[in-house]
């Protein structure tokens, strides 16, 4: 049974002559205590699949389950389900978190929206909310301004597991970190996932946080996902140039000193609007492979090995596009 | 070698509201050689913005810099009053501002504000007469907008023509960091001082970004002072590193000698919390920085570091050679063998 599946889901904004198309042809499954994380930079619609996923905005076509149940309609009935289900984690944990309410209100919250228990139940519940995930019992009676970021993330991370929910959205969980304590904070994750079997979708930009969060990875690009398959096999052999581009992108620790000109994977120019999406491929006025092909005709979903798959007319079965 | 700044035993603190005594800076020592690029790492609240302020003159005026001595073109530039800073800036050094968006007037259009930088660039004052000249004269207006326009041809900006009458508005993020590139390098700098040029981008921008930096300051044999916190960013980047904890320098050294073979157990423990695009395992550092009120004796990493012995709370530790120009501070460097 698949905790989320989106078949061939589109969003659409703004007017229906000229619409902002955040997203395009989205599909996608994730399956009980599966972790899928989807890359991706600004105007790439992940934030909009996640607040589909989340029930806080519906899809213009296609079609939304959530374990197994069809909630494209987005009724209120449809609502209840989500949000008995789904539970999101914010980027910005100062603004997430109310800074008026003291911790134990915060985790509490969700409990008592949904009418789960009672005054005492929900308390002992709190508690060990917070020992989960590595507070201390004194933190209770606190308020958000007294503890520091990581810790703060971590009350963001119990509201959510509060409820129990089947599945996790993570957006951009540790953005706002720094590394030092980012990496405690994807150590929580990676341990509550093993833990509780809570299904998990990452949103990040940072290949190397998606790298140790994720067993599948989607890569998108101006609404569509151009590339998917195990995170293995995405970071063994990237198919598609957006994504060969993107790791071209990411300096590493112990990386020599560049010698300009001797990387010819970088993409070229910058993202293009989502209200002016280019013909044939939209990765084409930035990849340093095209041909005229791309300029022209749209590139299917096409398989490159048994699992992961690319959007790129460049990519022949077996293969990938020239690195 | 021929330092074009130095940076020498700065301290710099406040006084809080209740009058207690914080120090942000202690004892901050740098160097930078005529085209070197050195970089600044650390994590927020590390005092990499802070020394970068001081150098610029642009400290909050709660600061007050405590000793030290900044050099930098035979000049003092704690003792230079505004007027000759105003001298200064643009020409013997220059910033690169972090959030490229909020850094330009956005009731200007973008050739408005190289006009007056062109014109008037070092002056603190400038008198109506002197205000209109440039203004009134054909000539001199049209000069000034081809330099603006070969200025901002030099970064890469598709149609400069057509982008000097655009508002900051009308530009994306990449672009806008490009203008103030643009802006920053006008006055011919000796020294460009990068404040996370590229932390506000995309990934695919920021590389192009700095791409794009590194290219300027090589072809014209500019210094840099690239501040960030992403290490593999300082790895790609600089000649040489400076990492800071809790206000002050505790590792430099070469670049590639600091990354390979670290000798303070927090750049050591930085190096292992970045999650590495291979499955190489990463691991945090337990705590968070202290304090800056809380730090009086003995080193301020020693709450949080494995090695820490009983000695670490007794004394500040000195920043000892290590290696070949390889400087680190902590007492138990040359003993302990960091995983």
């Amino acid at each position: 049974m698949s905790v989320l599946e989106l078949a061939n889901v589109a969003r659409n904004f703004g007017s229906a002559v000229r619409p902002v198309r955040a997203l395009r042809d989205v599909s996608l499954s994730i399956d009980k205590g599966e972790r899928l994380g989807i890359v991706g930079e600004s105007g790439s619609g992940k934030t909009t699949l996640a607040r589909i996923a989340l029930g806080l905005t519906r899809a213009s076509a296609g079609t939304v389950r959530i374990l197994d149940r069809d909630v494209t309609a987005h009724s209120r009935d449809d609502r209840a389900f989500i949000h008995r289900n789904v539970q999101m984690v914010f980027q910005d944990p100062m603004s997430s978190l109310n800074p008026r309410k003291r911790i134990k209100d915060i985790i509490a919250l969700p409990l008592r929206a949904q009418g789960i228990g009672n005054a005492a139940s929900r308390s002992q519940r709190v508690r060990a909310l917070l020992d989960s995930v590595g507070l201390p019992q004194r933190f209770l009676d606190a308020r958000p301004g007294q503890l520091s970021g990581g810790q703060r993330q971590r009350v963001g991370v119990a509201r959510a597991l509060a409820i129990e929910p089947q599945l996790l959205l993570l957006d951009e969980p540790t953005a706002s970190l720094d590394v030092s304590v980012q990496a405690r904070v994807l150590e929580l994750l990676g341990e509550l996932q093993e833990r509780l079997g809570i299904a998990q979708v990452m949103i990040s930009h940072n290949l190397g946080v998606i790298r140790h969060a994720a067993d599948r990875v989607a890569v998108m690009y101006l609404g569509q996902i151009v590339e998917t398959g195990t995170t293995a096999q995405l970071y063994d052999a990237p198919a598609h140039p957006y994504t060969q581009a993107l790791f071209s992108a990411i300096p590493r620790v112990g990386d020599a000193k560049r010698v300009l000109g001797e990387d010819h994977q970088r993409a070229r120019g910058e993202v293009a609007s989502a209200l002016n999406i280019p013909s044939g491929c939209p990765f084409h006025p930035r990849c340093p492979q095209a041909t005229d092909q791309c300029r022209t005709t749209e590139p299917v979903m096409t398989d490159v090995t048994p699992g992961q798959s690319a959007r790129c007319h460049l990519v022949a079965p077996g293969g990938s596009a020239s690195t | 070698m021929n330092a074009v700044m130095s940076v020498d035993n700065l301290e710099i603190g406040y006084r809080d509201a209740d009058g207690a005594d914080v120090t942000l800076l202690r004892s901050v020592s740098l160097s930078l050689a005529r085209g070197e690029i050195i970089s600044l790492v650390g994590e927020s609240g590390c005092g990499k913005s802070v020394t970068a302020k001081a150098i610029l003159g642009v400290l909050p005026e709660n600061l007050d810099v405590r000793g030290g001595s900044i050099e930098c073109e035979d000049k003092s530039l704690l003792d230079l009053d505004e007027a000759g800073y105003q001298a200064m800036r643009g020409r013997a050094f220059t910033l690169v501002p972090q959030h490229p968006l909020s850094s330009l007037n956005p009731v200007f259009t973008v050739g408005a504000q190289f006009f007056d930088l062109i014109a008037f660039q070092g002056r603190t004052r400038v008198g109506v007469i002197d205000y209109w000249r440039p203004r009134l004269s054909r000539a001199r207006r049209r000069e000034i907008r081809e330099r603006t326009i070969e200025a901002l041809r030099e970064v890469s900006l598709p149609s400069p023509e057509e982008l000097v009458d655009r508002y900051p508005l009308q530009l994306s993020g990449g672009q806008s960091q490009r203008v103030l590139i643009a802006l920053a390098l006008l006055g011919d700098p000796k020294i460009v001082i990068a404040d996370e040029p590229g932390t506000a981008l995309d990934v695919t921008i920021e590389a192009q970004i700095n791409d794009l930096l590194l290219e300027r300051v090589q072809a014209r044999h500019t210094s840099m002072i690239y501040i960030t916190h992403d290490l593999g960013i300082a790895s790609q980047l600089a000649d040489r590193v400076y990492v800071m904890y809790a206000g002050r320098v505790v590792e430099e050294g070469p670049t590639a000698s600091v990354f390979a073979a670290p000798k303070h157990p927090y750049t050591a423990g930085l190096i292992k919390a970045v999650p590495k695009v291979t499955d190489e395992p990463f691991s945090g550092i337990r705590g968070t920085m202290p304090d800056p009120k809380a730090i009086q004796e003995g080193c301020a990493f020693r709450w949080r570091c494995p090695y820490a012995a009983d000695a670490c709370a007794a004394v500040v530790p000195p920043l000892d050679d290590v290696g070949a120009g390889h400087r680190a501070a902590c007492i138990r460097a040359r003993e302990v063998e960091l995983a």
